[in-house]
């Protein structure tokens, strides 16, 4: 056997239908993304129009924040299913907290995404430390959290009257784009950094890839996995910021079951639910497959009992072709 | 064995087996006989073809063209439950067994005796016993195989194979797992076996074994067979010329007969890593100290605590008792990040559970463990920096990969147990830990990884290696430490120890708790 060693001309004759088998990305996942788009445009030109497409970035902005999050925790071999919930008790919290202590938007917003931090940092230590299952723990706090913005708020909704919250995060438009994009694309900057440039990064795809291994290379997979829940809760607590601002006011059940779009966007986005697997931009794909389906499926006047249907099984199937 | 004057039937016969995978030719028309009672080892270097060639057998694999016959009758299965029907059993090293049931329901899993649709334990128990009985298998019906060591479950598994009239037995690196003591365990069941009329077919990495076990070789190389061999009319050197087919042999494990005995380290060279007392729940009171540039080897069978002390001098398990000295000074080792901190490596027996993350690429892995070095601004990744490192591990230890973006898992067990050794070399290793550190690793990567250690040791880190290859430890060792039951009971100068069989003896005696050599 001839000795083969790295060589750069052997890594660029790799064919290009190699490179996309290597991939992490399903090709299922592009494919889906171009016969949505085709498919609801021959159904409605509506949809293919630049005030639509923008409303579906708009619209989507929730999903690819909270996705940003997940998509960490599920690296790790985890699962965080509270996002939901996170999202309505820290815009609660958010509002609340300016309507009691005087209307500051900085301090109102940094109240609402710590108390998402909070929990995060909650469901981490409960499955990192205590090794419970974090599919139960955060299932549970799914419960609670919802449990405790409807005992906060008396399960009425609460108004957010201060308009530079309004602005700051959802009104006021930023080189001509709405804010709720603006975070977004703050969020996955960050995110991405972290994920891909990041010792911080590496140490998540070892600790999801191969907890074992990735302790006896000195990692510390506790505080990894704390830290992504913690990230993930402070995201979800970024997006209840901004549905109080956009709303200009807040439900306590608000978001209720968007936890299920969420984890649809991350798993079509070709995140490995076993860990170790994921890209930051599966996870915009995702998240946007997820918006134009919705945006979609309403332009088509489809009854949203259906919707609800066709998401749950398209998030069974991206699991399906995802783990080949 | 076999009956070398008449004309003999073979019990499975294999002519010009050719299987493609696309472009790669995985086997170039390989022919295979395997005669009724007998042991017919298989050897070759990983990606020889000898895992192709037993896949096939097994119904995993449809060969691309070849003739496959079971007594003189053609066969065109190509479904691993055809394979069984034809009385063809595959014993993997991971093995098939419910470890919360008995032995006997195991043994008669799906095929339990009832009455009324209930199962009838009584009876069960009792045709179990017969069973054991009958094929001389040391097991207990009613024994749990959870509460069983890994030899006594193989004889499970054999067992199983034999309840489903199994006429050919294949056994994937058996011993991969077991201790030199454990090994005539199975050495005897394989034998009951045969004698019976079952042919063995038995895969393995440790030609000594092959040389006590089997009736004739077949070597592999390069997707053919290289020759076949009455076992009793080679020697071991020849053997290894076949199997790696270069020169290369002769730096290469070869039995009894190692080539240099690697010097005692001068008294005056510091000691690098100093146990005092430590103790916990398996190890017990452990002293020992290695110097710089020495290598110590440990010796033990499974459950004598030998992988259990080196995960607790790394910090896997904790200490409840005693100090731990590393280059004079001491140290509170709590975790592993404590260990590596000081320059001490674990290469754990297991790479692919501890060692590797093996659906990574080469590059993550080697960066994995040195992920504090490769900070900048204390928080960005030194990509160029990992990479460069990464090259310089795949070049240096000769690891045979296209490119540091490959994943681990696409590399042989040598080239993986490279990288699993190699992503310690980022930092100083004042100690290394090695378990096992050849298990399922081929002839030619075997030498390479002796040279590594050896370096690492000639450029000053203290070795402790632990391996149920005594001829291994020959090798490579200058100093020999005897554990059992947690504790170190025996110690033995290189100079002392000539050949393997004197190692087993001072294990022995050092049970019975005699006096030191």
């Amino acid at each position: 056997m001839s000795e083969q060693y790295v060589s750069t001309t052997e890594k660029a004759s790799r064919g290009v239908r190699q490179r996309l088998a290597e991939t992490d990305q399903p090709l299922f996942l592009y494919g889906a993304f171009l016969l949505l788009i085709i498919g609801f445009t021959v159904a409605n030109p509506l949809f293919l129009t630049a005030g639509n497409l923008l409303n579906i970035l708009n619209q989507t902005a929730l999903v690819t924040i909270m996705a940003a999050g997940v998509a960490l925790v599920i690296i790790t071999g985890e699962i965080d299913l509270s996002v939901g919930s996170v999202l309505a008790l820290s815009g609660v919290s958010a509002a609340l907290f300016m309507n009691n202590f005087g209307q500051n938007w900085f301090l109102g917003a940094l109240v609402g995404i710590l108390v998402g931090a909070s929990v995060g940092f909650i469901n981490g230590i409960l499955t990192a430390r205590l090794l419970i299952p974090s599919f139960l723990v955060t299932l549970g706090m799914l419960s609670i959290a919802r449990g405790i913005a409807l005992i906060m708020t008396g399960t009425a909704p609460v108004l957010v009257t201060n308009a530079t919250f309004w602005s700051v995060f959802a009104e006021t438009p930023f080189l001509g784009i709405p804010a709720p994009i603006v975070w977004t694309i703050v969020v996955i900057i960050i995110v991405w950094v972290l994920l891909h440039f990041s010792v911080f990064g590496r140490r998540i795809f070892a600790t999801g890839g191969n907890l074992d291994a990735a302790k006896f290379s000195g990692i510390n997979t506790r505080a990894v996995k704390i830290s992504v829940f913690l990230i993930s809760g402070a995201l979800a607590g970024l997006a209840g910021v901004i549905v109080a601002a956009r709303g200009h006011a807040i439900r306590p059940d608000a978001a209720a079951g968007i936890e299920l779009d969420v984890l649809a966007a991350v798993i079509l986005g070709g995140t490995s639910l076993f860990g170790g697997k994921g890209k930051i931009y599966g996870v915009i794909l995702g998240s946007l497959i997820i918006g134009i389906l919705n945006n979609g499926l309403v332009l088509m006047g489809i009854d949203p009992s259906i919707q609800l249907t066709i998401k749950g099984a398209l998030v069974i199937i991206a699991v399906a072709f995802g783990r080949r | 064995m076999i009956n070398q004057n008449g004309p003999v039937e073979p019990l499975l016969s294999l002519r010009d087996i050719v299987m493609r995978f696309g472009s790669v030719q995985a086997l170039r028309g390989a022919d295979f006989d395997l005669l009724p009672g007998e042991v017919h080892g298989l050897l070759g270097q990983n990606g020889a073809g000898k895992s192709t060639l037993i896949k096939v057998i097994a119904g995993v694999y449809k060969p691309t063209s070849g003739t496959f016959t079971i007594d003189g009758v053609e066969q065109q299965y190509s479904s691993p439950r055809a394979s069984r029907d034809a009385g063809i059993s595959v014993v993997y090293q991971s093995l098939s067994l419910i470890p919360s049931l008995t032995v006997a329901q195991n043994l008669f899993l799906g095929i339990e005796p009832t009455t009324l649709g209930i199962v009838n334990t009584r009876a069960l128990n009792s045709r179990a016993s017969e069973f054991l009985e009958l094929h001389k298998l040391p097991l207990r019906p009613e024994q749990l195989v959870s509460s069983l060591t890994f030899a006594y479950r193989q004889l499970c598994e054999i067992g199983k194979a034999l309840v489903k009239d199994a006429r050919i037995l294949i056994l994937d690196e058996p011993t991969s797992s077991l201790s030199k003591t454990e090994e005539p365990i199975l050495f005897d069941a394989v034998r009951e076996a045969t004698a019976k009329g079952i042919g063995v077919i038995y895969v393995s990495h440790r030609l000594s074994e092959v040389f006590e076990l089997t009736d004739r070789v077949t070597v592999f190389r390069d997707g053919n067979n290289a020759g076949v061999f009455n076992t009793a009319d080679v020697t071991i050197p020849q053997l290894v010329e076949v199997i790696v087919g270069e020169k290369l042999a002769k730096s290469v494990s070869t039995g009894g007969t190692s080539l240099s005995v690697r010097p005692p380290i001068a008294a005056d060279a510091s000691v690098a890593l100093e146990l005092s007392n430590i103790s916990n729940d398996v190890v017990k009171g452990v002293n020992l100290s290695i110097r710089r540039g020495e290598i110590v080897g440990l010796i033990g069978s499974i459950g004598s605590g030998r992988t259990e002390l080196l995960e607790s001098i790394f910090g896997v398990r904790k200490l409840k008792s005693g100090t731990i000295r590393c280059d004079g000074r001491d140290v509170v080792i709590r975790r592993p990040q404590d260990a590596i901190g000081r320059g001490i490596k674990l290469v754990p027996e297991d790479r692919h559970s501890f060692g590797l993350v093996v659906d990574h690429d080469i590059e993550s892995n080697t960066a994995m463990a040195m992920l504090p070095l490769l900070r900048s601004f204390n928080f960005l990744f030194k990509s160029a920096e990992s990479k460069a490192f990464a090259t310089k591990i795949v070049t240096d230890l000769k690891v045979k990969a296209p490119s540091t973006s490959t994943k681990v898992n696409k590399l042989s067990g040598g080239n993986q147990q490279k990288i699993a050794i190699g992503k310690w070399l980022g930092s100083d290793t004042k100690v290394l830990l090695l378990d096992e550190p050849t298990a399922g690793v081929d002839v030619g990567a075997r030498a390479d990884i002796y040279k590594i250690i050896i370096d690492l040791a000639d450029q000053g880190t203290a070795v402790l290696v632990c391996s149920s290859d005594y001829d291994e430890l020959l090798q490579l060792c200058s100093r020999f430490a005897f554990i059992s039951d947690g504790a170190i009971r025996a110690s033995a100068d290189r100079s002392q120890v000539h050949e393997e069989k004197d190692l087993h003896q001072i294990l022995e005696a050092s049970r019975e708790e005699l006096p030191h050599v």
